[in-house]
């Protein structure tokens, strides 16, 4: 694996509790019900009922990342799922239907089913095709979308009484009570991860930017998967020490930081260094992304319930394009940065249509010019080398202003 | 006999001049009108109406989409493309505004599209619950209609009465049931007819096509039969390219029923219209009761058994999907209704629809479907 910047000491840290996540998933079917839920779900219930929760995202990621979504993706496809269809859903359903090895043996057995429609309604059908497969009970949270800034009154009663559902559903399904103690003390440490997680990203405004995207596509794992425990809360403190250090000491990611980059979308995992490795050579560091960047949202204690529907419906990817081109304008003048990656996903449509209009909107308002990839978070078939360097290396050129070199000069 | 075969003709070559796309010469049609232009049939038809307006249900174009090509990647369905190329080249100038209900992801997206480059056009969007198994979907629902109802209201400078909404109510329940007659006799017409009426009643002003389409089916109880081949049950997103149809009709098959949303997902469910209490209430209700689109979630509606039973009570012999290419929900629909199908042994066949059909191939395919119908009919 090509990897042209510092690892972080941390790594280890990952590595050991993700796989310690993934082999406690195995056993965890044999003391308490497992619930398959959606990246956006609110798990902060199901964990202080004792639930235990897995992810088929995140497995989806993982399949990527190993280079096997692709065969996997085909599987689903002979069953008659479309090529076109998000590759997370169809590698997992593939890992499902399939008889091929798959990694980790697969996700434990599902006892209960949660898709949010906050990330997609793509999901949801997902999860109805996961429900007829299992005949297990399957709970649907819906998160009306935000074309307007203003969270109304009527959204938030509805998703707030979902919720109340939601409760009564699982207690129903499992016999397990909500302890009110349990439930603030895993809100608790949800926010503390998600605002640590927040603090780390922050740090990234300095200069080296102590990360690069690879690094926040890779850390982000325990946010997603591990909200709302004291692990999750454990590790980001450990990395955000480092991240700290390294800001003190003047380390930046990658050797030499010319160029200042934003990522838009969710990281192509099956090229994630090699992709990235190439940005390097050329003096490009991501120091911020928008994907990572969901799960960065101050989650409101005061009011559980209420808080959980403000904050599951108010994700990025739930708002309209005018409220993510506001965000990105943000982000671009807070982290300086000199220009825009938008992987245009075809897995993805929510995220990946409406990325034209966005890098107007973004250019008009900033003047940093974006570049759009056309690509697939998982299935390598959709991904083509050459095409994709050619562009990237034209991109860096106007960025630099030609001859290469000259203006990157002038930037130092 | 001679002089009611050739209005029925007329009425019909009315219906289809009508729906005919691009729909430039809509406002010389009706001159008196103002069009209100919609996507999706969640779109509340009765409350446009009911402002003043004439919903216009929008429609892929014949016309490669190739200005859209700017705002929405190759993997976007034909409909959305076409019809935002339609606005950029200016063929809709003449609507006073869009409405988005909000169904697939898509569809949210070229909401905000459409508001960011036509920023002096009046857009709304209705935001429908995709729950509609929770009981908090139901006042949820009315909230959104009633916040729907106002920002119409403020474009036209008019509180919206219940009065009014009654009678729109009425007005499109008529449609309904007569498009709904329409369907049990459809075995009269090709089916390319059917469907172009259809078209026409999401186009024309219901008070001009409601009493064609009476006149029309009352011709149709007099008609013979127009095919004798296997007969089939279409299953899918928008039918907006009716080149299939001509396909079918070719080949002597007929269709029999569907579940389209350009045909009896259009016009399925009243709403109650006795006229007291509250016509926000009796939208919600129908929008709750109808079979729904598969981008809603509802336990209660099982297409495949939905379908099982309507092959069953038409006496169809298999069933068609033709599927939008790049139409997530009905992507992931087909996949779910094709297990219940194939174990109830019902044969199916899946047409990948693009903008532009490759006609030959789709030729071959049904043809070869149909033969296999067919042999399994003697
Ligand atoms: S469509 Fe996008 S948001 Fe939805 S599951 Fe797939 S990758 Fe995630
Ligand atoms: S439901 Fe399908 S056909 Fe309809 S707008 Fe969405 S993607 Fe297009």
């Amino acid at each position: 694996m090509v990897r042209k910047y510092k690892k972080l000491a941390t790594a280890k840290d990952l590595n050991r509790l993700m796989t310690r996540y993934y082999a406690k998933s195995k056993l965890v079917g044999k003391f308490r019900p497992v619930a398959w839920v959606t990246s956006g779900a609110p798990v902060e219930i199901l964990t202080a009922m004792g639930i235990a929760s897995a992810y088929p995202e995140n497995y989806g990621a993982l399949c990527g990342a190993r280079r096997v979504a692709t065969v996997l993706c085909q599987e689903a496809e002979g069953h008659g799922y479309s090529q076109d269809l998000c590759s997370y859903a169809r590698c997992h359903i593939g890992s499902v239907l399939g008889k091929a090895d798959i990694p980790l043996g697969g996700l434990p057995r599902p006892d209960l089913l949660v898709a949010c429609n906050n990330i997609c309604s793509t999901a949801v059908k997902w999860y109805e095709a996961l429900a007829q497969h299992y005949k297990v009970p399957l709970f649907v949270l819906d998160t009306p979308f935000m074309h307007h800034a203003e969270l109304e009154a009527h959204t938030v009663q509805y998703v707030a009484a979902q919720l109340e559902e939601l409760i009564a559903w699982l207690q129903k399904h499992t016999g397990r009570k909500l302890v009110q103690k349990k439930f603030l003390e895993a809100l608790t440490l949800s926010r503390q991860a998600v605002q640590l997680w927040r603090e780390i990203r922050e740090l990234c405004q300095a200069k080296p930017s102590p990360l690069n995207a690879p690094d926040l596509f890779i850390n982000m794992a325990p946010i997603v998967v591990l909200r709302g425990t004291k692990e999750a809360v454990t590790f980001y403190r450990k990395l955000k020490a480092e991240v700290e250090e390294r800001v003190a000491q003047g380390v930046g990611a990658v050797p030499e930081e010319r160029y200042r980059l934003l990522w838009d979308n969710i990281a192509i995992w099956p090229r994630l260094f090699r992709l990235f490795a190439y940005f390097v050579d050329l003096g490009g560091c991501f120091v911020v992304d928008t994907y990572t960047n969901a799960w960065s949202v101050d989650l409101d204690v005061s009011e559980p319930i209420e808080g959980l529907a403000r904050t599951y419906t108010a994700v990025c990817i739930n708002q309209s394009l005018q409220m993510r081109a506001e965000t990105m304008v943000d982000l671009v003048r807070r982290f300086d940065v000199d220009g825009i990656v938008f992987h245009s996903n075809r897995s993805c449509k929510p995220y990946s249509l409406g990325q034209y209009d966005i890098r107007r909107m973004v250019d008009e308002r900033t003047g940093v010019p974006g570049l759009v990839i056309e690509a697939d978070m998982c299935d390598t078939r959709a991904y083509a080398e050459g095409p994709i360097k050619t562009r990237i290396q034209a991109f860096m050129e106007t960025l630099a202003g030609w001859p290469p070199g000259e203006a990157a000069a002038q930037k130092l | 006999m001679l002089l009611d075969d050739r209005r029925m003709e007329s009425t019909l070559s009315t219906f289809i001049t009508a729906g005919e796309l691009p729909y430039r010469s809509w406002s010389e049609r009706y001159p008196d009108r103002q069009a209100m232009g919609y996507l999706c049939t969640y779109a509340p038809e009765e409350v446009i109406h009911a402002a003043g307006f004439t919903p216009l249900r929008l429609r892929t174009g014949p016309e490669l989409p190739t200005r859209a090509e700017a705002h929405l990647q190759s993997f976007t369905c034909a409909l959305c493309r076409s019809v935002l190329h339609q606005a950029l080249r200016g063929d809709l100038a003449f609507l006073c505004g869009l409405i988005f209900p909000h169904t697939c992801d898509t569809l949210q997206v070229l909401a905000d599209i459409w508001r960011e480059n036509f920023p002096d056009l009046f857009v709304a969007t209705v935001v429908q619950p995709l729950n509609l198994d929770s009981p908090s979907a139901r006042p949820y629902l009315m909230t959104e209609l009633e916040r729907f109802r106002r920002s119409l209201a403020e474009l036209c400078g008019r509180p919206i009465g219940d009065d009014s909404l009654w009678s729109s109510i009425r007005l499109h329940n008529e449609t309904r049931r007569l498009l709904s007659r329409l369907d049990k006799q459809r075995a009269h017409l090709t089916a390319r007819d059917f469907y172009a009426v259809v078209e026409a009643s999401m186009v024309m002003p219901k008070e001009q096509f409601n009493p064609l389409a009476a006149e029309l089916i009352e011709f149709l109880g007099e008609q013979a039969p127009r095919h004798k081949g296997p007969r089939l049950v279409l299953s899918g997103p928008v039918l907006d390219d009716l080149t299939v149809l001509d396909i079918i009709d070719d080949l002597g098959a007929g269709v029999v029923g569907d579940d389209l949303c350009t045909g009896s997902r259009y016009f399925d469910q009243l709403a109650v219209e006795t006229g007291d209490g509250d016509p926000i209430e009796a939208l919600a209700d129908r929008y709750l009761k109808r079979r729904p689109c598969p981008a809603k979630h509802s336990l209660h509606c099982r297409r495949g058994e939905y379908l099982l039973e309507l092959i069953e009570k038409r006496q169809a012999d298999g069933l068609v999907f033709t599927l939008q290419k790049f139409c997530d929900p009905h992507a992931f629909e087909y996949a779910i209704v094709k297990e219940t199908l194939d174990a109830a042994g019902v044969p199916h066949l899946l047409l990948e629809l693009e903008h532009t059909p490759a006609v030959g191939q789709l030729r071959t395919r049904l043809e070869a479907f149909l033969e296999m119908l067919q042999v399994r009919r003697t």
